[in-house]
């Protein structure tokens, strides 16, 4: 409970990065809600023609899947930012059980990271209240989808602690997941079987349960799950076995 | 208390300490000191359990680091000045490094006076000099009242009041029964602080001694100032004693007292105009080990 208030306070009292990462996010969700709720009032067809189409409120939740990209970084900084400036050398000194440290960042990782969407979906829901309030009826699947968005959340920041850990380089870190998810994956996905087991796969059945490709959401858990804990594993051997010169 | 045994670390192919042993005294305040590159950073670093050491090992009372149960309140340490996030005040800095450890706010404020910090505590630690982070890390090794410090150059950075603060704050913190040991290259502030002193270099082991020892060892001679310097000479030589002379009317002798010297001089009724015995310095001790060492 120590190292957990410890980490929290860690982000509260150097709020600056964790304020970047949160305008960014509201700036990408606004944009996004906007364009979304454009595009469904001005994409009728011609002379009466509609085109079938998923209804408004289930393409506004998913706007806000674009939160997991900033709970990613921000499980990264969690742990980088203390490499970068060199904290991790207190850090350690106060608990040389590092195993301990990585513990309570991946715990704590996950919550702020579950916490980074609660502001999205806010800005989502004000705005679109705002523009489109007397068209939405927000269906008890929606909710649970934006459900889902929260455990997706806590699970790509708590990934992201993981690589950071793995790398301790910020830089390192971020280029890592960046190089996963726009070459490392999609190259991957050639092979059918493998496909739907990769990270992201995975993470797009817990997000939305079921895709044209896609595994169920308890096997996307699983498989999510495994993962973790085989990514941690090699964080914690990692981090046990890092000099810090 | 701080036992280092057969202490070896190679990173890759640079050996930076080999076969190292020494042991630190309960109570004492040990000086470690060696030449740029000697090895002394990642020896205390191994002692801390930041660095795998490749053979060997490093105890703190008979444990391992990371075995101490409560490694805060056993151990405070100053290892460089510039591990802060530099957006974080100093004051919460100290508060999260309180919060890990399980160690009261109140204690935050209690080191914070004890490094007179506390008008300061409150500014973002990006905008500190590096004298005043150095009080910082000295007020973190504080806070939880251990009783053993080891500190990594903690003068670096600090100018001179902060040095003669430093020097005061390290004999009340051994007058109080403390174990410290402190590496340094400000090898003056050392030797006025310092009950034993544990020379590296290259990483291996050169000397351990207590610091009076070391002086005795070094040894200066004996000054002696006299108008018949020529004939005090010969007659000092007559009786075995080694002499220089530098100026004129001086003459350094070794391996003598300065009661031998003055029996002599009296006994041929030569006048004196000095006769002292010359004070080593612990750097001239340092050096005269270590390019010992160099030119072995």
């Amino acid at each position: 409970m120590r190292l957990v208030s410890a980490e929290v306070l860690k982000i509260w009292t150097a709020p600056r990065t964790v304020l970047g990462i949160l305008l960014a996010e509201l700036a990408i969700i606004a944009i996004g809600t906007a364009s979304t709720i454009d595009s469904d009032t001005s994409s009728n067809g011609p002379e009466g023609i509609i085109f079938p189409k998923p209804p408004l409120e289930r393409d506004l939740v998913d706007v806000i899947d674009a939160s997991l990209l900033f709970a990613l970084i921000l499980g990264v900084l969690i742990v980088t930012w203390e490499y970068r400036h060199g904290t991790i050398t207190q850090t350690f000194l106060v608990t040389p059980l590092r195993e301990r440290v990585l513990a309570a960042k991946l715990l704590v990782g996950g919550l702020a990271g579950a916490a980074l969407v609660v502001p999205a979906l806010l800005l989502m829901l004000v705005i679109a209240e705002i523009w489109v309030g007397d068209r939405l009826d927000f269906s008890g699947h929606d909710w649970q989808l934006v459900g889902r968005i929260f455990l997706a959340a806590a699970i790509v920041a708590a990934l992201g602690v993981e690589i950071g850990a793995c790398t301790a380089r910020q830089l390192g870190a971020i280029i890592v997941a960046f190089a996963w998810v726009a070459f490392a994956e999609p190259a991957l996905s050639i092979w059918g079987t493998l496909g739907p087991y990769l990270p992201l796969h995975a993470i797009d059945a817990v997000l939305s349960g079921h895709n044209d490709n896609s595994i169920s959401f308890g096997r996307g858990l699983l498989t999510i799950a495994v993962y973790l804990v085989a990514l941690g594993a090699l964080a914690g051997w990692l981090t046990r076995r890092r000099d810090i010169t | 208390m701080i036992e280092v045994d057969n202490l070896t670390k190679r990173f890759r192919k640079t050996v930076a300490v080999e076969n190292l042993s020494f042991k630190v005294r309960e109570g004492a305040v040990t000086a470690f000191l060696g030449p740029n590159g000697a090895g002394k950073t990642t020896t205390l670093r191994i002692i801390l359990g930041l660095v795998r050491p490749t053979a060997g090992r490093a105890t703190v009372t008979g444990k391992l680091y990371r075995e101490l149960a409560d490694p805060s309140r056993e151990v405070g340490s100053v290892l460089e000045a510039s591990s802060f996030h530099p957006g974080r005040s100093g004051r919460n800095h100290l508060r999260t490094v309180a919060a890990a450890a399980g160690i009261p706010f109140a204690r935050v404020e209690e080191s914070l006076a004890l490094v007179q910090m506390t008008n300061d505590a409150g500014r973002r630690v990006g905008g500190y000099s590096l004298g005043m982070k150095q009080r910082l890390s000295l007020a973190a090794a504080l806070l939880g009242d251990p009783g053993v410090l080891v500190l990594d150059e903690p003068a670096n950075g600090l100018d001179p009041q902060g040095m003669r603060w430093l020097r005061e704050l390290l004999r009340s913190l051994a007058s109080e029964g403390r174990t410290i040991l402190i590496s340094s290259h400000v090898l003056a502030e050392v030797e006025q602080v310092a009950d034993e002193v544990v020379i590296i270099h290259r990483g291996r082991f050169v000397e351990q001694a207590s610091t009076a020892e070391l002086f005795a060892r070094a040894g200066g001679g004996i000054r002696v100032r006299s108008p018949a310097a020529e004939q005090l000479k010969a007659i000092l030589e007559e009786a075995g004693l080694t002499v220089g002379s530098a100026e004129r009317d001086l003459l350094v002798v070794g391996d003598a007292t300065t009661e031998r010297i003055g029996e002599l001089a009296a006994e041929h009724r030569i006048v004196l105009h000095e006769l002292a015995a010359e004070k080593s310095t612990l750097e001239e001790a340092f050096l005269e080990l270590t390019d010992h060492e160099t030119t072995r």
